[in-house]
């Protein structure tokens, strides 16, 4: 699903990532971890094809994202689904809208929205929330709002970047459980997280990334 | 992944799909307009008035213009005479005058019936006149000089000429004033195309920069839409529309109030023209202008937006600050 070779990425002098070889499996769960400054973000970037590396190859499911034409980006990223640390919904919009905007995008009719919202919002526990605005929710309702935008379209992958990081962590657990269960469905799912406990309690591999390397991977056995 | 579109059911593809996201940027741009009706109604305001200011200038030099196309534009000169009918030699002589192309002789027992004539003689001027012994009015020899013969300064020399003719009381040059107008419709007409320029920059301009600030307002919301996969078309379209909605709405305003103030000022100008006995010509169709005014608002509330907008998303990567890692 997802190959990196000997990925470089520097922003003038500092190298954000260096020789970077990673193979992650369709369906896969897996934790990017490593402290602020370690490569977790960029490695993302370059997985969401918002930046190109400046050595190396990133392929995702076959595709070349180092030498993809800027007019194809809008196309790929309409295949991911994303999850952010502020789940950057539109204030202006209901629930509902916001969830819909990646079945708007990848040319969804409107008369097939509605069962995916409603069930994308089920998936996440927020069935009935459909018409309210974001100011009206509780931030782990927001970042439940944002998991079920990145997943309403059915991706086969989803990138997330401290999905948790302003959650408590009973809400934290629930979110990655969430996540759990998407990849159990054979979504590949990659997450960027300080939380170490918290992976701890879930299956899947944590890949460990400091000062732009990959130093180590291992695999998590999943108590929770 | 490869695939662009989706191949799930319930997506669209093709012209369904344009139309979809059509339909969507409509929506965008309706709400937006919706939710700032007085912001919305001054921007209007402002384009209508931008766009009638030159517009209605121009129609009244197309009247003008127009105008002076049918009225007489061929140099007279007038000799008087004291006489009752002007000496036949001097006429005989100018006959043959090699810058003279025509002559029309007028005798004073002519020029008085022309001259009741003009008075109209049911008025009570006319009628006291008529029973009155009225003063002789002067002979008048019609001069028509002859093409080549028509530039102001051969026109001065020949009216001087005739003037110190023997007999003589004078001489007046027709269309003197016919040509200074022409001169100052010259002038205004090229402050008009200056005038037009600077206006429908100031068009542009006003779009563009409404439509560059309302993008930058929503740089977070257009930031996150493009992280889902929103293409550069989707993102500008609501801006687009909103562009066009500006440019209908203050592109018929304007061409309303031009149609309403040219068959206000229809009136004065037909009899301004019917105290000058000249006809009144409609200097062009009014409506065609009005529509002119309209397509011009539109064109230009667009050419602004898309300006803005190719702007703003040209540097969009530099102006989008990454908000949470990504």
């Amino acid at each position: 699903m997802i190959r990196l070779s000997q990925v470089g990425k520097r922003y003038g002098d500092r190298d954000a990532l260096r020789g970077v070889d990673l193979e992650l499996p369709k369906g896969s769960l897996n934790f990017l971890m490593g402290p602020s400054g370690a490569g977790k973000s960029t490695l993302l970037r370059l997985l969401l094809a918002l930046e190109r590396p400046d050595a190396g190859q990133v392929e995702v499911a076959g595709l070349n994202l180092g030498t993809l034409p800027r007019r194809q980006r809008p196309a790929y990223l309409r295949r991911v689904g994303a999850v952010f640390q502020d789940p950057q919904l539109l204030a202006d919009r209901t629930v509902y809208q916001n969830v819909a905007l990646p079945l708007q995008l990848a040319g969804y009719a409107e008369a097939t929205q509605g069962p995916r919202v409603r069930a994308a919002l089920g998936q996440v526990g927020l069935a009935g929330a459909e018409g309210r605005l974001p100011r009206a929710l509780s931030t782990g309702e927001r970042q439940r709002v944002g998991i079920a935008r990145a997943l309403v379209h059915r991706p086969a992958l989803v990138l997330a970047d401290e999905p948790t990081g302003n959650l408590d962590p009973a809400l934290s657990a629930e979110i990655m459980g969430l996540f759990q269960r998407f990849q159990q469905v054979g979504v590949t799912v990659v997450i960027a997280t300080h939380d170490v406990d918290l992976v701890q309690r879930f299956s899947g591999q944590a890949l460990h990334l400091e000062g732009g390397r990959l130093v180590g991977r291992a695999a998590l056995g999943g108590v929770s | 992944m490869r695939a662009p579109a989706p191949r799930e059911g319930g997506s669209l593809r093709g012209l369904a799909r344009w139309r979809a996201d059509q339909r969507y940027a409509l929506r965008e741009a309706r709400q937006t307009l919706r939710a700032q009706p007085l912001g919305t109604a001054l921007i209007v305001l402002t384009l209508a008035v931008a766009l009638l200011l030159p517009a209605a200038l121009e129609r009244v030099l197309a009247l003008t213009e127009g105008n002076l196309a049918h009225w007489p534009t061929t140099p007279r000169i007038n000799v008087f005479f004291a006489s009752p009918e002007p000496p036949a030699a001097l006429i005989a002589r100018w006959r043959a005058h090699p810058e003279i192309g025509a002559l029309e002789v007028q005798s004073s027992e002519a020029s008085r019936a022309e001259f009741q004539a003009a008075l109209g003689m049911e008025t009570a001027l006319s009628r006291g006149l008529a029973g009155a012994a009225m003063p002789p009015l002067p002979s008048v020899v019609i001069v028509t000089p002859r093409p080549e013969a028509q530039s102001a300064a051969r026109l001065k020399a020949l009216a001087e000429g005739l003037d110190r003719e023997a007999g003589a009381l004078g001489v007046q040059v027709d269309l003197a004033w016919v040509e200074r107008l022409q001169g100052t419709l010259g002038f205004f007409t090229q402050v008009l195309v200056l005038f037009q320029g600077l206006l429908t920059a100031a068009v542009v301009l006003l779009v563009g920069a409404l439509t560059r600030m309302a993008l930058l307002e929503r740089l977070p919301a257009l930031r996150t839409l493009r992280l889902l996969g929103a293409s550069d078309g989707f993102l500008l379209a609501p801006f687009l529309y909103q562009a066009l909605a500006y440019g209908v709405a203050g592109g018929l305003l304007a061409a309303l109030s031009l149609l309403a103030l040219e068959s206000s000022l229809t009136p004065a100008l037909q009899a301004l023209a019917t105290a000058y006995a000249l006809p009144l010509a409609p200097g062009g169709s009014a409506v065609l202008a009005a529509l002119s005014v309209l397509t011009e608002a539109v064109c230009f509330a667009f050419l602004g937006a898309l300006g803005a907008g190719l702007w703003v998303l040209g540097r969009f990567d530099r102006l989008t600050a990454p908000s949470s890692g990504l």
